[in-house]
């Protein structure tokens, strides 16, 4: 046991060593594998680096000029229209869906149910959105915006699904019945009880789908083909098609700082977000 | 004076198991333990009672070593442990939420600690089974199940024998009873007291329940914003509240202000006689226990009697709570159902009530506001 | 049941098959023996024949899962020391970490991807196998951070407690008590972790060079421009049957806890 004691005299005595030891590695793994890639997005964004990866010191804002000239702002504004209709699309069809499972199912379903709705949550959207590919192929609906749309709903719905899921979860059922004997009609009860109660849940749901769907790369691509442009198609485009770096950096940057943004709004109303 | 309390110390320290030395525990600003002195007697049923918040299980942890006071000493069977880790003092602890391991069963719960001590497997099985048997756990059906398929009396009993069975100094109870019905929960305490009797280790309960500290402690010691108001047998902490907080928080009481002159306090609605040793001139606080309070004919001969008007009754069972005014103070009295009066109280009557001035439970100066 | 819930019942019975339905149909023209789509002719596994005949599928079915392996094994072990750091060292400063721990997963992937490019290219990377890799630890981290330090949370500190009372030192507690109790939490990480390597496409589609394929890249390039067909059927069903079956244990994982 005698090494168990040195070990334990060994982290009193050093915390801070201890915390370097345990928190270090992860941290500095996240430091040059994730936020050092964002410092050299946002230095190429202003043209400090040029061709070939060589540090020019020629600071420049023509890459934002550039992404913000009315064909981009065009594209960034269908962007925040589609991410609106899949947001709004995705409510509709979940709420009631959610509603089901934390209210009305029966116990012993409704952990099969919730699962049904998280399997396809963590399944890649490349998969989800070619099975869709099949279905439209046969309607003869490829490469149209009613395409997209259902898409984007198929694949963000889960995402909508849980969190209301959670939050209706937690509501008080004897709060419905307190409201229902006061003479309220269950319509009545619904809005005003239900739905202010959940709405945090709405917000979850709402943050966890929109603001991904602004960027969405794959469902415009994949089901819209070149009808439909996004900011995600066009930075992937700019990126993998052109090559063109610098444009593509500041447009990223730009809809990091939308994204940023809209979190820190959230985050003040609402508070916490669940994932 | 100085040499003396030394010898003192050095005496009671033979047959205290626990010695807490001026205690005292900061959390940030908070002060969970003021400075306490507390010694607990070996083989004593001895609770920690105090309103929640008040640092009685501060203290208990202080004991265990799962915090480590910010000055003063904690000794226990003789020896200062203030610095040692909580698996270096010979304690056992129930937890309030019991805190049986979920990934073992019954048997290796209870195992755990004798397996720990490397125990021959032979004589864990044995002390293990010896165990569950003191709490009444037939092992044969149960040693084998897991914590979730225990009822809450019987994890409670689980937890009481895994805490027991490497035999313990001292154990030390965080309000295992709080989680319990009331019916099972008053069962568990007369079990508790049983089992405490049969190992005749050193119990340290922590409880905010007067009822239970009363039922089963040797001693109690009332524990308020970190210090200790008193620390007396169940008998004097009811009869002889030495402070007003204990009087107020042990039992119900009526509380009359005034000022004491001469064996009698002046209050609102007349004279009270006392037995106090208080200053003449003096502020205080009188309190009355409601059951010590006669009503109708047999307050006839009371040293204080008062007449007042009842202006509720409530019926409780075994006695009618009567609320009498008094001019502007309401008295509570407590009137068992056989009181041959008792069915002729009605509300809106003028009544007798009556007490000598020893039956008042204590006279408390009042602090200058 | 009344009405109403009946109408809920059936609207929410809708939203499922509307989940599921594509999935189906995609499983269950991988068996089918004609190409032709919408017409089932018959039942055949010759299109998984052709898969198991090709090379190519097999290089990039080892890629998939050389990188998934190790991507879990790494994040797992990086993820879960900064999950017990977070909740049982006693520093300051935690607010802060646990913030940039998170914030790989609220920045869009897109993002991230190419960012992670630039990066490479900038510090003179090549890309395959390695930067492949890379990023998805990068990104796996938080996740195995998010769901380990969840379970940790949720556990009763008494248990610890209990444990250094019963004579246990802090480094036997651990090992009979808090790692046993975390197991669940580490072992849906693990999975998560997986899947989310397994089937990424958007950051390997940045982060790949030439030469190095993964499954989701395979299925990208061959149904461009809308080609469905049964050979890619057959390879998307394989690919979500390893992944949703892994999610569901996940899945089931965490629901327990509850």
């Amino acid at each position: 046991m005698s090494w168990m004691e040195s070990l334990i005299d060994f982290v009193r005595k050093y915390r801070l060593l201890v915390a370097l030891l345990v928190l270090g590695p992860p941290l500095i793994y996240l430091a040059i594998y994730f936020f050092a890639p964002f410092l050299i997005t946002i230095l190429y964004s202003f043209g400090f680096i040029g061709r070939r990866g060589v540090i020019t010191w020629e600071f420049t804002i023509k890459y934002y000029q550039q992404a913000l000239r009315w064909v981009y702002l065009k594209v960034f504004y269908n962007s925040v229209v589609l991410a609106a209709i899949t947001t709004v699309g995705s409510i509709l069809m979940a709420y009631p869906v959610a509603y089901f499972i934390a209210v009305k199912a029966p116990k012993k379903w409704k952990n099969l149910l919730v699962v049904s709705v998280m399997v396809p949550y963590w399944v890649d959207f490349l998969l989800r959105t070619y099975a869709l590919m099949n279905i439209f192929t046969m309607l003869k609906m490829m490469f149209t915006y009613e395409a997209v749309i259902i898409g984007m709903i198929y694949d963000y719905l889960p995402f909508m699904v849980l969190p209301l899921y959670a939050n209706l979860e937690k509501l008080d059922k004897s709060l419905l019945e307190a409201s229902y004997t006061l003479g309220a009609t269950p319509l009545k009860t619904f809005l005003k009880v239900t739905l202010p109660l959940s709405k945090p849940g709405i917000a979850s749901g709402t943050i966890l789908v929109f603001v991904p769907a602004i960027g969405e790369f794959i469902v415009p691509s994949m089901l819209g083909g070149v009808s439909v442009t996004t900011i995600g198609t066009l930075t992937w485009d700019l990126f993998l098609k052109f090559h063109n770096w610098w444009r593509g950096a500041a447009l990223s940057i730009l809809y990091i700082a939308v994204v940023l943004v809209t979190l820190i709004i959230y985050m003040r109303k609402v508070g916490e977000l669940e994932i | 004076m100085e040499m003396m309390e030394k010898a003192e110390y050095i005496t009671s320290e033979v047959e205290d198991m626990v010695v807490l030395r001026n205690i005292v525990k900061r959390f940030g600003k908070v002060v969970a333990s003021d400075h306490v002195n507390i010694e607990i007697k070996r083989n004593e049923f001895f609770s920690l009672l105090g309103p929640s918040g008040s640092g009685k299980t501060t203290l208990l942890r202080i004991i265990a070593g799962l915090e480590k006071p910010d000055e003063g000493v904690v000794i226990l069977e003789g020896k200062d442990v203030t610095n040692l880790p909580p698996y270096k003092r010979n304690i056992g602890m129930v937890f309030q939420h019991l805190a049986l391991f979920p990934h073992m069963t019954v048997f290796e719960n209870i195992a755990y600690g004798l397996r720990l001590r490397k125990f021959p497997e032979d004589e864990i099985k044995k002390r293990v089974y010896d165990a569950l048997e003191l709490v009444k756990m037939p092992p044969e059906v149960f040693a084998g199940r897991k914590p979730s398929q225990l009822s809450g009396g019987q994890q409670q009993r689980v937890a009481i024998a895994r805490a027991l069975v490497t035999q313990p100094a001292v154990l030390l109870l965080d309000e295992p009873l709080g989680a319990l019905d009331l019916k099972i929960r008053q069962h568990m305490m007369l079990e508790l007291k049983r089992i405490q009797r049969t190992v005749g280790t050193t119990f340290v309960y922590v409880t905010h329940d007067q009822g239970e500290a009363l039922v089963m402690s040797d001693r109690i010691a009332v524990i308020h914003e970190g210090r200790v108001e008193q620390v007396g047998t169940p008998y004097e902490v009811y009869e002889k509240p030495r402070t007003k907080f204990v009087a107020n928080f042990i039992g119900e009481s009526n509380f009359f202000e005034g000022i004491l002159r001469n064996g009698a306090v002046e209050t609102s609605f007349g004279l009270i006689k006392v037995i106090s040793d208080i200053q003449s001139g003096k502020k205080v606080v009188i309190s009355l226990r409601p059951e010590r309070i006669k009503v109708g004919k047999a307050a006839g001969d009371a040293e204080n009697r008062f007449e007042g008007k009842i202006k509720e009754i409530v019926y409780k069972g075994d006695v009618l709570i009567v609320m009498v005014a008094l001019d502007d103070v309401e008295v509570k009295v407590n009137v068992p159902t056989t009181h041959p009066e008792a069915r002729k109280l009605e509300e809106g009557e003028i009544i007798a009530v009556g007490w000598n001035a020893g039956d008042e439970a204590g006279v408390f100066e009042l602090e200058a506001e | 049941m009344s009405i109403r819930d009946k109408v809920m019942g059936l609207y929410s019975a809708f939203v499922y098959a509307f989940l599921y339905v594509p999935i189906l149909i995609v499983i269950v023209f991988s068996f089918n023996e004609s190409r032709t789509l919408g017409h089932f002719t018959g039942f055949s596994l010759k299109w998984y024949q052709v898969l198991l005949e090709d090379k190519v599928v097999w290089v990039a079915f080892y890629n998939s899962l050389n990188v998934a392996v190790i991507t879990t094994l790494v994040s797992l072990l990086l993820g879960t020391l900064s999950a017990y750091g977070m909740i049982r060292l006693d520093i300051g400063g935690k607010g802060a970490i646990d913030s940039l721990l998170y914030v790989p997963i609220i920045i869009p992937e897109i993002a991230e991807a190419l960012s992670l490019l630039l990066f490479y290219k900038f510090s003179g990377y090549d890309l395959g196998w390695l930067t492949v890799l890379l990023g998805h630890i990068a990104f796996d981290i938080s996740f195995v951070y998010v769901v380990v330090r969840a379970r940790l949370a949720g556990f009763d500190r008494s248990l610890e407690e209990a444990s250094l009372t019963l004579g246990a030192n802090e480094v036997q507690t651990f090992l009979k008590i808090t790692l046993p109790l975390s197991m669940p939490g580490i072992i849906a990480a693990a999975l998560i972790a997986f899947t989310l390597s397994f089937d990424d496409f958007i950051k390997t589609a940045f982060t790949t060079g030439p030469g190095f394929q993964t499954l989701p890249l395979i299925i990208w390039s061959q149904s461009a421009r809308g080609g469905v067909g049964p050979e890619l059927n057959a390879l998307t069903t394989v690919i979500m049957a390893i992944s949703m079956t892994i999610a569901y244990i996940y899945a089931r994982l965490t629901m327990e806890k509850q």
